[in-house]
């Protein structure tokens, strides 16, 4: 070193400082926080996977939520769109109970049909059959286990079109079955199944009381009324025939898009013109109300196995942070040598904890989204994802940070600087 | 009117625990503008509790240590933090340099905490081990230096603030004889621009290029009987008017740092 050089070292030592001193490297210290992230990238990996396991449960439960949410919704709409059901008012009657204030008149069809906006109707109520066996063979067995009877319904109309039903078999009664009083029957999916009846090209009987109903067909979907797939169902005539209690309680109405409120106001003055109020028209009753409560169910699981990753990653993170602190102590004393204080110490561990939280949220929530748009993608959903939602998880992976980052940011200022700068060598 | 960098009076400190271990008891010290003071003693006499001290790191139990005229006992960790950063540079017998950074950024982290404009903190650093010899290797990793070129990057990183007063506490413990030379030069050079250096050692040698040289014995200091025989340096008197220059930058600078306004100011 030659003696050239001591000037450089003289203008050093005279460099002005700029006169305000304090908030001293918000900046830098923010710099420092992110390289001693990156400082380690293998324990980095370790310590952002249970943010990243947690935010990504968490996102993809709320997203699938809201996305199958999305998608019931939109597919009721088209149903509720072109469904309607007309029933009679109901009145606390004299003993308390509510009772219909009026009955769906016989010729309800009639006066159904042609109405505008009303493209297929039927009119259908459950039969009571009491003790009555259903049965698909001619003689009831006794020593047979008792089995529970499906319901049995009784329609008129073309109540195929009023629910958008398909048939898997066979073919549903006409208005010549009702108008002849035969005995024939269309079995629902599942009533079919329990009954075993599988075809119906030989025309099956069941036995209904001792009656023998020839089934025509067999219901395999409908759009609404899930349980008609549960029932045998009968033309009215036949049921009234065998069964004198048995009545229509509505009518099912298939109409066109876009004429819901004038098949509200018409339909009732068509099935009693003195008394429209008698008669109510809704959608139909939401048909998923039991598979969204297992669903809010299942969502409840989720969202508690991402709470309790993500407790478990705030933890590792925590624990991996403090584990830094005390392998950096010497890095402590020497930055606390170099001017650091208290605060700016504890600042750094934690926005070294906050932004490992943060990465953590980020991958997290990328994840997920990209995990509920590949189901939906399989499924031919729309993906419904809440920006809000989204950027709050990956924040939520800060939180996550700062909390865990907390604890060990303090016991890192608390180091005396001589304590830290004995502990360590470099 | 004559203000010392560090000026110690009657400087006490007590280590409590089951026996309380009085490390420094009644310790008087003043270290002039320019100084260099090589501080020797026997293994647990004190030296690196004297240094801890001196550096702010430590607290006293008793007595009144000085910075710039500035007493410290008053002051509260915000403000000694800020006195380190901007007036005190330090080198550790183990170097203490950052094994996940480059030379360059190591003695950049000088300038972290003070309040050097963001332009100038490069080409000060450059400048500083371009001083120490260093400056080809700048995005080195200190792991592929030698011990000797470490101890300069931490050099390099001590100066390049622009301290008042550089404290060492074994700067050569872990270095061989040719290092330690070159590193004792190094500090030669820094004194004789003017800048006030403290240094512990165990080396002879190393204290003779020291032109003080004092020895702590059961917790007071003691003028060594080396001290005359290690003529360096020219006396103090000689030394130019640089040092004064300085004592009042760096006044006004802790007092801004600091925010300390009408302290004891000597
Ligand atoms: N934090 C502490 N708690 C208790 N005792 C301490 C503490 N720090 C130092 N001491 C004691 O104070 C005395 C002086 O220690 P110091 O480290 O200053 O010695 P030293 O002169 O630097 O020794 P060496 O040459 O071995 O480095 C020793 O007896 C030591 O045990
Ligand atoms: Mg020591």
């Amino acid at each position: 070193m030659s003696r050239r050089d001591r000037t450089v070292s003289r203008s050093t030592r005279h460099h002005t400082r700029p006169p305000h001193g304090q908030g001293l490297g918000a900046r830098s210290v923010i710099t420092e926080a992110l390289d001693g992230v990156g400082a380690r990238p293998g324990r980095l990996v370790v310590t952002v996977l249970g943010t990243v396991t947690g935010i990504a449960a968490l996102v993809l439960t709320i997203g699938l939520g809201q996305t199958a949410g999305g998608q019931l919704a939109s597919h009721f709409d088209a149903i509720s769109s072109t469904h309607a059901e007309a029933t009679a008012a109901v009145a606390a009657g004299a003993d308390g109970a509510e009772h219909p204030t009026a009955e769906i008149p016989r010729d309800a069809l009639a006066r159904l049909d042609g109405l505008a906006g009303v493209e297929a109707a039927a009119v259908l109520g459950e039969v009571d059959i009491g003790t009555d066996p259903i049965t698909a063979v001619p003689i009831h067995d006794p020593s047979m286990p008792e089995t529970l009877a499906p319901p049995v319904v009784a329609a008129e109309g073309d109540l195929l079109g009023a629910v958008s039903g398909r048939l898997a078999r066979g073919r549903f009664f006409d208005a010549g079955h009702s108008a002849r009083g035969d005995r024939v029957a269309v079995l629902g999916r599942d009533a079919a199944a329990s009954l075993g009846v599988g075809d119906v090209a030989s025309r099956p009987s069941i036995f209904l009381g001792g009656h023998a109903y020839a089934v025509i067909g067999i219901l395999d979907a409908v759009d609404i009324q899930p349980n008609l797939l549960g029932s045998v169902i009968v033309p009215l005539a036949a049921a009234r025939r065998d069964y004198p209690g048995a009545t229509a309680a509505r009518v099912e109405l298939k109409i066109a898009v876009g004429s819901a409120s004038v098949v509200a106001h018409q339909v009732p003055i068509a099935l009693a013109p003195n008394s429209p109020d008698d008669f109510d028209v809704a959608a139909p009753a939401e048909p998923t109300q039991f598979e969204g409560a297992v669903r809010s169910d299942i969502d409840l699981v989720f969202v508690a196995i991402g709470i309790i990753t993500l407790l478990a990653g705030g933890l590792g993170i925590a624990s991996v942070t403090m584990l830094g602190v005390s392998q950096r102590r010497g890095e402590i004393g020497l930055r606390r040598a170099l001017g650091a204080t208290r605060g700016q110490i504890a600042a750094q561990f934690v926005l070294e904890s906050v932004v490992v939280g943060l990465l953590g949220g980020v991958i997290g929530a990328a994840l997920g989204v990209f995990v509920v748009v590949t189901i939906s993608l399989v499924q031919g959903w729309t993906p419904v994802l809440d920006l809000g939602m989204t950027l709050g998880g990956a924040a939520a992976g800060g939180v996550v940070g700062l909390l865990a980052g907390g604890y060990p940011a303090i016991r890192a200022a608390l180091i005396e600087p001589v304590e830290a700068l004995r502990a360590a060598s470099g | 009117m004559s203000a010392a960098v560090a000026e110690l009076r009657h400087v006490v400190r007590e280590f409590g625990g089951a026996t309380t271990v009085r490390a420094l008891a009644g310790v008087d010290l003043a270290l002039a503008p320019g100084d260099f003071c090589a501080i020797v003693g026997a293994s647990g006499a004190g030296k690196s509790t004297l240094l801890n001290v001196m550096g702010l790191l430590d607290r006293l139990t008793a007595g009144e240590y000085f910075v710039d005229g500035v007493a410290t006992s008053g002051l509260n960790d915000r403000q000694r933090s800020a006195v380190r950063g901007s007036t005190i540079g330090f080198v550790f017998q183990s170097f203490h340099l950052l094994a996940t950074r480059s030379v360059l950024d190591n003695v950049l982290m000088a300038f972290t905490y003070g309040g050097v404009p963001r332009s100038e903190r490069r080409p000060r650093a450059v400048e500083a081990l371009d001083r120490v010899g260093l400056g080809a290797r700048l995005a080195f990793s200190p792991a592929t230096l030698s011990g000797g070129e470490r101890q300069r990057v931490a050099i390099a990183r001590a100066v390049c603030a622009g301290p008042r007063l550089l404290l060492a506490d074994e700067p050569t413990g872990n270095l061989d004889r040719s290092n330690s030379e070159s590193v004792m030069e190094l500090f030669a050079e820094l004194n004789a621009d003017g800048l006030t250096i403290a240094i512990i050692t165990h080396d002879d040698e190393v204290a003779g290029r020291a032109h003080r040289r004092l020895q702590l014995r059961d917790g007071t200091l003691h003028s060594s009987a080396a001290e005359a025989a290690a003529p360096a340096f020219q006396p103090s008197s000689a030394r130019g008017p640089a040092p004064s220059d300085g004592t009042h930058a760096s006044l006004a600078d802790v007092n801004q740092v600091t925010g300390i306004r009408g302290g004891t100011r000597r």
